[in-house]
């Protein structure tokens, strides 16, 4: 997302926050409404239809506490990535990054390849009912967006190696990468403790 | 330094100058022409089932061809015209120019948004060419009847317009992030936020509009394709597999009382540009408006339910909308009213730009005022879905969409293209297109009352109608002419960049940044200078004329090489 103009505008007054740092708040401000949406859309439904707590008992809470678990670890891993990037120890700073790509794909992995298989063979599909087009609308819409963030990381952990610097696109892309989380957050209870 | 890098960037090639280009100016030029050429092609859309109410006997449509009709041109009106013109060109020409920039924060994302853009274009307009032809469910696409092609007799139209909008709001977000970003982070020295000109504000606000409303349609469009698609019952009540048929009218409101501003608010912003301009005074209550906007802006969140009085909404939630909608005409009034103070007292230069922006708001205010019988519960009941709803927000729509667009063109041009619009044929223009707008839609008002409900095919089998149906011909007809006399734009815009007048640097003696570049400004606007902003945008004195000059200029250039 940041473009590098070829010489510094130089005239530009300084402000406190880069560019591409509030680009990023401003596309999360986006987001949290998507998620907004979505999230309005699943309490409604809950209210409106009887037999959801009957469905989510179906629901594997020991996958989704530990995928909880990955994504915090992850989120963790990546705010250590960025203070060390920005203290100069570019070594840990890698070696972090990496860990949040497992984490991140481990998420992937127990969600795609295990959970959602399961629940398939067990007849929960899309066409379930209320609770599960909402199952598997939210929580896939929100692991698309893990998918994107583990993109991204790649692409920068790729660069990385090489000479360049991610500073402040290490950061947006960590902001991005602690909102997924937060979204988990509020998808782990309404579909996995309820 | 900077006049090295525009020296570098002055040796791009065709391709990275012309079409994917990073330069704001030409993103700015892409957005216009994409969105004029959909407003030529959504007008010629309302001619034909125009044509169509008013000889049926001709049947140039099927009622089928009709109902798609009427919702393309919403649709197209709206996402493809309004939305690129009023931010997509707005926008990337104004904001770089006025604050005294080089260019957009974040250049190449600007560029991917108009070419996302104009992937969007092109999947709506393959609607029309699949069978069962483009979508017919209304604009507003109201679930479950799009969510079921048996319905509506159209399938891939509705997939093509639910992918095509999903892509356009991708742009339309981009786009916006890049608005808000460049007046926060690359303002010239000097230029403090309560220096911006009007319309970065207009354009700022309504960005962040967008982007804060937009999601949950996102979402509500998904769960639509899913309903259609995959067999989800999000909206569909099919026998035992219940979902909510109200749920698509909250999501699609939530987002589109909101839209109506985003694309209203910047419309106003050229208004308050041209008319100190053409009334050598100050803007009168520049900070009002600005605080005027952002509250009808928070407000207009708390407004959508009134789009649904006669949905089956609860009577109690009906009363708590229809007071918040009911408010939100007091930020306008603050608005209009300090608009129409600039002017009072003011000598007038009547140039097109200002018969377009007076226009505009002459006929913005006739939508505001009508806008509140249609807030208020009691009178929807009796005007809800009849040609009262059609006219009001052509009312609001043409003024801040149609008709600011003609003013900003008018006035931007010698810095897009170097060339002044011929004011005659703008004259001609502006005033047959009010006069015929007003013939259009005024009538309509009455009908409204009549009884006319939209979006029918034909009157002639409802007896009680006859009365008025020499109105609605008369409706017709004006139509006609008005979409034929746009024609006179299109001809004006395309022999003034041919055989227009040379333009100076500063045409309209107007005082904003962007009148300190030449005209057209090269890459990176400014060359070897730099902008540096000494005075709040719009000191124009009737009485304190200076050295011959009757207006100061917000800023002055400083050379790269002079300064420090």
């Amino acid at each position: 997302m940041a473009h590098a103009p070829a010489q510094p505008l130089e005239y530009v007054e300084p402000t406190g926050i880069g560019p591409p740092k509030l680009g990023m708040w401003l596309f999360l401000s986006g987001e949290v409404v998507l998620f907004g949406g979505v999230i309005m859309t699943i309490v409604l439904f809950r209210i409106s239809f009887p037999g959801w707590r009957e469905a989510s008992e179906h629901t594997n809470p020991i996958i989704g506490s530990v995928n909880t678990f990955n994504l915090l670890t992850s989120s963790m891993l990546v705010a250590l990535a960025h203070k060390m990037s920005a203290t100069g120890n570019h070594g840990p700073a890698k070696l972090c990054i990496l860990g949040c790509l497992a984490f991140g794909i481990l998420f992937l992995a127990l969600k795609w390849a295990m959970e959602w298989p399961t629940e398939i063979a067990h007849g929960y599909t899309i066409h379930s009912g209320p609770f599960w087009q909402l199952y598997y609308t939210a929580t896939g819409l929100h692991a698309i967006h893990v998918l994107i963030g583990l993109i991204a990381f790649t692409v920068i952990l790729i660069l990385y190696m090489g000479k360049w610097r991610p500073n402040f696109t290490l950061e947006a892309t960590a902001l991005y990468w602690h909102f997924v989380d937060i979204v988990w957050l509020f998808l782990w209870p309404l579909f996995y403790l309820s | 330094m900077a006049a090295h890098a525009a020296v570098q960037h002055a040796e791009m090639g065709w391709i990275r100058t012309y079409i994917f280009s990073t330069d704001h100016k030409m993103i700015a030029k892409q957005y216009l022409l994409n969105g004029l050429f959909f407003a030529l092609f959504g007008g010629i859309i309302a001619l034909m089932f125009r044509s169509h109410l008013a000889l049926p006997e001709m049947e140039f449509l099927e009622p089928a061809r009709y109902n798609a009709y009427v919702t393309m041109h919403g649709t197209l009106m709206i996402f493809w015209v309004a939305m690129p013109i009023l931010l997509g060109f707005f926008g990337n020409l104004t904001i770089p120019l006025m604050i005294g920039a080089r260019d957009m924060a974040f250049p190449l994302l600007n560029m991917m948004s108009y070419w996302t853009f104009f992937i969007s274009s092109v999947v709506i307009m393959a609607s029309f060419f699949v069978p069962g032809g483009p979508f017919s469910g209304g604009w507003t696409a109201y679930a479950p009847l799009s969510a079921n092609s048996e319905l509506t007799g159209v399938n891939w139209g509705i997939n093509l317009w639910a992918i095509g909008l999903a892509l356009e709001f991708a742009a339309v977000l981009m786009g916006g992030i890049n608005f808000v970003v460049t007046p926060f982070v690359l303002r010239a020295r000097g230029m403090s936020l309560m220096r911006l000109p009007l319309v970065i504000w207009m354009v700022v606000i309504a960005s962040l509009l967008f982007m804060l409303s937009v999601g949950p349609l996102i979402a509500g469009t998904f769960m639509l394709l899913f309903d259609k698609n995959v067999g989800t019952h999000f909206y569909l009540v099919t026998g035992e597999a219940v979902g909510d048929p109200l749920l698509w009218q909250h999501l699609f409101w939530f987002f589109g009382h909101p839209e109506v501003y985003v694309i209203l608010i910047p419309g106003l912003g050229v208004i308050a540009e041209i008319f100190p301009a053409a009334a050598r005074k100050p803007l009168h209550g520049y900070k009002h408006i600005i605080y005027a906007t952002i509250f009808a802006g928070v407000l207009s969140f708390m407004v959508w339910a009134h789009h649904m009085f006669m949905a089956g909404l609860n009577p109690l939630a009906a009363v708590g909308f229809s007071i918040t909608t009911i408010i939100i005409s007091v930020p306008f009034l603050v608005i209009v009213v300090a608009m129409g103070l600039t002017l009072w007292g003011g000598s007038l230069r009547f140039n097109a730009a200002f018969l377009y922006a007076f226009f505009a708001y002459v006929i913005f205010i006739v939508g505001g005022l009508t806008g509140l019988q249609l807030g208020a519960t009691v009178a929807d009941i009796q005007l809800h879905d009849t040609y009262f709803v059609v006219a009001h927000f052509h009312y609001v729509i043409f003024a801040s969409v149609i008709l600011s667009t003609f003013a900003a063109v008018q006035w931007w041009f010698p810095k897009m293209f170097g060339r002044l619009m011929h004011e005659g044929i703008g004259k001609v223009h502006a005033i047959s297109t009010f006069v015929l707008f007003n013939l259009v839609f005024t009538p309509m008002f009455i009908l409204g009352f009549a009884g006319y409900p939209r979006r029918y095919s034909g009157y002639d089998h409802i007896p009680f109608l006859q009365e008025y149906a020499w109105l609605n011909d008369m409706v017709s007809l004006a139509g006609v002419v008005l979409i034929l006399v746009q024609f006179l734009f299109v001809f004006n815009f395309f022999y003034s960049l041919i055989a227009g007048k040379k333009a100076s640097m500063n045409p309209w003696e107007a005082t904003t940044l962007e009148w300190s570049a030449p005209s057209p400004p090269p890459h990176l606007n400014w060359g070897d200078t730099v902008p540096v902003v000494e005075r709040d945008p719009y000191e124009y004195a009737p009485e304190g004329v200076e050295n011959g000059m009757d207006y100061q200029p917000q800023g002055r250039l400083l050379s790269l090489t002079a300064r420090d």
